[in-house]
This record gives structure tokens, sequence and C-alpha cells, in this order.
């Protein structure tokens, strides 16, 4: 049995490095470089991709919707359902307090009217079986829908029929110069029927639905285009009362949930109050941005994060979730996807050019190296040949010789790019906190196996093409 | 015919298995061992030489070689005479297959030179040893290894190895030289290491290129002796050479080739050129 020996091919192989040493330097200084390109290109679309998988579920969609907006004249919208009062049978909804009889049904649609509006709001009043007996009457004040400074005056009071009693005071308006004219019992009047201060002696016909209103008379009179709607229980007791907001919300709800292309529990509602939280939560770094939050109106919409089911749709969910009322902006995380997508390509092009030519530059340096100790040993090649050696066993030891430059500049690039990336990390980590970094341990493995494999490859590739030409001849 | 009785009496030999043994009067070998006979690939009762109008024209257009009928039975002798660019060293490099046949047939043993792909070559060479006129040594190993280093390259074990090169060493008489390097022997023990080299793998053939073209006139005559020694253990032995001389000395066959063609082919002749 003839059995070759390792332990020769590798001492020809380090002895032929050795021979030329300076030269061995410079293909494993070329190499090295190579590799570190390399290993920084790959370190960058590694945590490209990290930042993409951060990112959360691309599979999500984020409906913004616009239900705290008042309706303009002739606006469709729903009804809220049946409200429960105990002892008491819910008919339906009216605008007017006193009515027996229901103008809509509990879920019905409403074409807002801007007839039914008393300054820009319309309120819905509950109509209960059997109507509504009052112990007395309530004052209320109303704005007649100007803004105004301070709080509107109450009268928690119940008065009987024929009560004297004295009106609020004058208001001021917050942003006008519209003067306070005095008090009217119709919401149209241009004239003040009542004096801020002065008497009135309470008549059962002055109210609506157990409640005397005295509005606001203003210098000059507001118009409105938009309406606000509200729900009154109608002197009820009931456990919640709806808002008009909650009403649209649910109905937007109930519209999603007919899409198809949704996934399982694929709807979730996510206030705008939940919204400024989470906001704040991540401006705590910043006071001057956070104070400008917590001083401010909440400027934040309420959403759905909606997760669909197939990515290929997603052009027709969001043209379906932009016909859905209530609905005016919607996000696809898809597009943040993809401009990162194609950042990642970007660099992918641009490093492999810049790799290509690190490699053919690296293999070139590797194949002068080999030349060298090959010519070096030419004589003793020639003699080898006569003796009746096989081409592997002169050419193995060059090839080692190019195995062993690419192990060294592997090993050396591992490390080097160890030492930059922890560098890197810091320094990013320090800065810009919104770029998550992988650390390096998690990439280790991968990296070291790159540069071993990489490196002995392209010593290898060098090494055969130098002594595959010298062999030839 | 004394030299026809030789041949037979080698072929014979050959055939015995203990034909390879060394010889008892110089070998100093501690322990009597085979060579292996399968390397010497004895398929045919006896392997043979044979060119059939060999022709080789250079790729630049020189006509070397211009059909060479030519045969060297197995355990032959001989002496390749002719003047410069006679075709003598391109006759060599086809036997060592450095350069290949162009035109004709050129079989040694059961290898066909032409057909011959590339991957077979070194299996080819070690068939054959070759002694060159510069000895081609590497300076930087010692007597011993240089002879090792043959062996290694086939692929040898180093036991074998150890056993072998002295026995080879005390053929070509330098069994005290082992440790000495190829710098300090004179140029006639420096061909003698060559010569041991050649012998490493056991070949049955020997190809000397002038192999005292580079020694002391009074030492060529011991360097032939030694091939006329190797001839006797049954190899084919076959000296290119200039020296009218040495050829007239030994009176073997003597093939005499002039521009490209074999002019002369006498058994125990005289050169003439």
């Amino acid at each position: 049995m003839r059995r070759y020996k390792l332990s020769y091919f590798f001492s020809q192989a380090f002895k032929g490095m050795w021979r030329n040493g300076m030269m061995t330097l410079a293909s494993v200084t070329v190499l090295l470089s190579c590799l570190i390109v390399m290993g920084c290109f790959s370190m960058l679309v590694v945590n490209i991709d990290h930042n993409l998988e951060s990112l959360g579920d691309l599979n999500e969609i984020v409906a913004f919707a616009d239900t705290d907006q008042p309706y303009e004249e002739g606006a469709k919208t729903v009804l809220a359902q049946s409200l429960s009062s105990e002892g008491k049978r819910f008919l339906g909804w009216s605008t007017d307090p006193d009515a027996e009889k229901a103008e809509y049904a509990a879920g019905a649609s409403y074409t807002v009217d801007p007839a039914h509006a008393v300054g820009g709001i319309i309120t819905m009043y509950a109509v209960w079986e059997g109507g509504v007996t009052g112990d007395g009457y309530r004052i209320r004040y109303n704005a007649t829908g100007l803004n105004i400074e301070g709080e509107l005056p109450e009268d928690d009071s119940v008065y009987q029929e024929g009560a004297s009693l004295a009106l609020a005071d004058s208001l001021s308006a917050r942003y006008s110069t519209i003067e306070f004219l005095g008090w009217s019992l119709s919401p149209d009047a241009e004239e003040a029927e009542f004096l801020p201060g002065g008497s009135y002696t309470l008549s059962a016909e002055d109210a609506r639905g157990g409640v005397i209103t005295f509005y606001a008379v203003w210098s000059e009179k507001q118009t409105f285009a938009t309406y606000e709607l509200v729900y009154d229980a109608n002197r009820c007791e009931v456990k919640e009362l709806p808002t008009d907001s909650d009403v649209r919300l649910a109905r937007i709800r109930k519209e999603l949930e007919s899409l198809d292309n949704i996934a399982e529990d694929g709807i979730v509602f996510v206030s705008k109050e939940e919204t400024l939280e989470s906001e704040k939560e991540k401006l705590k770094d910043y006071p001057s941005l956070l104070a400008t939050l917590e001083n401010g109106e909440n400027p934040y919409p309420d959403s759905f994060q909606i997760t669909y089911k197939d990515n290929s749709l997603v052009s027709t969910l969001e043209l379906q979730l932009s016909e859905i009322e209530g609905i005016y902006k919607t996000r696809c995380r898809a597009d943040i996807a993809e401009n990162i997508e194609s950042l990642k390509s970007g660099v992918i092009l641009i490093f492999s050019w810049f790799m290509v030519i690190l490699f053919v530059v690296s293999i070139f340096v590797i194949i002068n190296t080999v030349k060298l100790a090959v010519v070096g040993r030419s004589k003793e090649i020639a003699i080898m040949r006569y003796v009746g050696a096989t081409k592997w066993f002169i050419a193995l030891p060059f090839e080692l010789e190019g195995a062993i430059i690419g192990l060294f500049s592997g090993v050396a690039a591992f490390f080097v790019q160890w030492y930059m990336y922890g560098y890197v990390q810091k320094m990013i980590m320090n800065d810009i906190q919104m770029i998550s970094i992988l650390s390096f341990s998690d990439i280790r493995i991968m990296m070291l196996i790159g540069c071993l494999v990489i490196g002995v490859i392209t010593g290898v590739i060098g090494s055969v093409i130098s002594i595959r030409k010298y062999l030839k001849a | 015919m004394p030299l026809l009785r030789f041949l037979l009496d080698n072929r014979s030999v050959s055939r015995a298995p203990h034909a390879d043994l060394p010889d008892r009067d110089c070998g100093h070998a501690r322990k009597i061992y085979i060579f292996p006979i399968g390397s010497m690939k004895k398929a045919h009762g006896y392997d043979m030489i044979e060119f059939k109008n060999v022709k080789k024209i250079y790729p630049n257009g020189t006509e070397a070689l211009n059909g060479i009928d030519l045969k060297i039975e197995d355990g032959e002798f001989v002496f390749i005479v002719g003047a410069s660019g006679a075709g003598k060293s391109t006759l060599t490099k086809l036997l060592t297959r450095e350069e290949t046949v162009t035109d004709g047939q050129l079989t040694v043993n059961e290898f066909n030179l032409q057909k011959m792909p590339g991957r077979k070559v070194p299996y080819y060479r070690r068939q054959i040893g070759v002694v060159f006129q510069d000895f081609r040594l590497l300076h930087d190993m010692t007597v011993f290894e240089n002879v090792a280093f043959a062996m290694q390259i086939v692929g040898e074990s180093n036991r074998t190895i150890k056993r072998r090169v002295p026995s080879i060493l005390s053929i070509v008489g330098l069994q005290d030289k082992a440790a000495s390097f190829p710098s300090q022997l004179s140029g006639g023990e420096q061909q003698r290491v060559a010569l041991a080299r050649a012998l490493a793998n056991n070949p049955s053939i020997i190809i000397a290129d002038e192999p005292t073209g580079n020694i002391d006139p009074k030492l060529s005559l011991d360097i032939m002796n030694l091939l006329i020694k190797i001839h006797r253990k049954n190899k084919t032995v076959i000296v290119v050479t200039h020296e009218k001389q040495l050829v007239d000395y030994f009176r073997q066959r003597v093939v005499t080739i002039d521009n490209g063609v074999v002019v002369s082919d006498r058994v125990g002749g005289m050169f003439h050129a």
C-alpha cells in the first residue's frame, strides 16, 4: 500500500510561503481587505434584513378613521343601536325629545339635515315606550355654536312650573370679538329675549323634553357648514350613552369584517388615546416635542391595524379600504418594506461590483505569489516530472499554499471585522436609536465560516490557475 | 553469439521470481528482499521498444526525425550515436515522453506513446529511469534524500524507502556518501547519485542521455561500467553518446543516427558517425 504523507505537502507549502515572504504577505493583505469589504457588505445586508423583521408583521395595513369629524349637509350615517334601561322599552331615535313615536329605528341610516341642528349640533333623543315624564324642569344654557371663554353656566336645580329664577350672566367669545347680546329660547333668534342675569318665570310651554334651553344670542349670527351628532338618553338612566364616534367606528369595523383577505383576528382597533400614549413613549427622550403633545389636543386619529392574508392583493384591499366611509387614509407597511428592500438590492448591486473587482485582484496577486513559488522550485518540479510524479502530487503543495494564504486572510479578516463591528455598533447605538443592530455574537459563526470558506476558495482558485499554467508547459 | 546468449540468459532470468535480487558481491544489504515484480509489467513475456517509421517535426518546422525504424529487445544494451543535430536528443525526448511523435508509431513495453493520455505519463515514467548529462540533482538535499525523493513521489512508505535506498546506493557504490550533499561530491559521484535515483523505482528501462558528458574522462569508464552492471541486472539500457572511445571499448549494439534516420545498426559495432 502506497501512502502519501500529508506532512510532506504541508512542509512544502510552508517552505514555499517562507521563501517568498513579502509576496505572501501582500497576497494575504489584498485578500484580507477583500474579505473585509465583503464582510462589511454582508453585515450591512444582514442588518437591513434584521431591521425589516423588526418592522413587525409586514402583512399589515393601517387604516386611519376620521370618525370625530363633523358631518356635512346631506351626509349619510348610521344611528346608534338600542339603549337599555330598567323597566323601559326603547323604541328608537327622534330629534324631538317629546316625540312618542320613534322617527328612526335603532341602527337605521340617517341623512344629516341642517333643520335638525341646533347650533351645529344634531341631538338624537331616545324614544321610550309610554313616553317620559319628568319630576320638573331643568335649565340648560347653550353657547349656540360659539367657543366661549370659560365654562358654560350650569344649573342643577329642578324647577316646577311658575318658578321664578335669574338667568346666567353674559358669556364672552373665545377667539373673536363677537358680542354677547343676551339669552333667547330659540336658537335662531336674532335679538335677545332675556338680558344676562335677567329674571325668567318658568313656563312649561318653553320646555322640550323637560328641559328649558337658553341660547346665547350673539351680535353676529353663527352659521354652520358641518354638524355634530350627539345622543341623549332623554331623562332615563342608561348604562352607557353612545357617542357618534363609537357608532361610526363600530360601523367601519363591521364593514372591515365583511372584507375578504383579512386574517383571523386581523382587525385591531387602536384608539387615538392609545396612539398618543405610544407616541409619547417613543418621544420620551425629546422633552420639547413631548410637551407639545401633552399640552395640545390629541393630533392622532383613531386607527385600525389590519392584518391581511394575501400579499399580492394588497392594492385591492387598499382600494376597498379607501371606499369605506370614515376611512380617510391607509398606510401599508409593505411600502416601507419595499423601500428598504430596494435599498438592500442597491447595496447588493454596488458591493457585488466591488467584490468582483477585489476578488479578481486578489486572485491575480495569489496567482503571482504561487507562480513565484513554482518558479523557485522549477528545477525540483522538472525532476519530479522525470521521476514520474503525478500532476496532483506536484500541484498539491502549491494549492495548499494558496489555501493557507486564504485561511490566514480569513482568520485575520474575521478578527478585524469583529473589532470594527463592535466599534460601529457602539457608534450607531449611541447616535441613532431607531436602527437596531444585531450583536456580533448573532452573526459570528456565519462571518467566520464565510471568511474562511471564501478566503480558502479564492486562494485555491488562484494557485490552481497558476500551477495549471505551469504544468501545461 | 555471446550477446545473443547473454540476452537469452537474461530473459530466462527475468521470468524467475528472484530476478531482481541485488548482486551479492556488491550489495551490502542486510536483508534479502524481492523487488516488486508487478512494476516490471511483463505482460507479454518480454517487452521491447519499437519505433515504426517515427517522424518528429517541431512546431517551428524543424524535421528532427524522418522515419526511424528501430527495435530494442528487453534487456538489451544499446548505444545511440550520431553527430550533434542528428536527432539523438529528440529520440530521447520521445522516449521520455517530453515530446510526442508527429507520425509513425512508438511503443514502449505495453505503452503506446502517441495515444497515451497525459494522466498516464507519470506512470509510464516510473518504468523508465533517466540520467542526464547535467545530473539534475537537488542541491539542498543529501544523497540519500535525493534518491528517497524519487520514491517519495510515487508514494513509497518511509519503511520501504529506508530499506531500499542504502541497497540502491550500494549498487552504485555510494553507500558511504549517503549523508553528503551533491556539492561535496565529484562529477562522477554526482552522476552515480543520479543513476541511483533513476534506479529508485526499479524501472525496466534506463535511458542515459550523454551520461559522461560532464565527467572527467577517467571517471567516464566507471560510469559506463556501472551501466553495464545495471544492464546485467536485466535492465534495458540505452546510452545516448557521442564519445567514440567508450562506444568502441564496450563493443555493444550501436545504432547510428544521421539526419533523423538510422544509418547503421550493428551488434558489437564501432562508432562511425
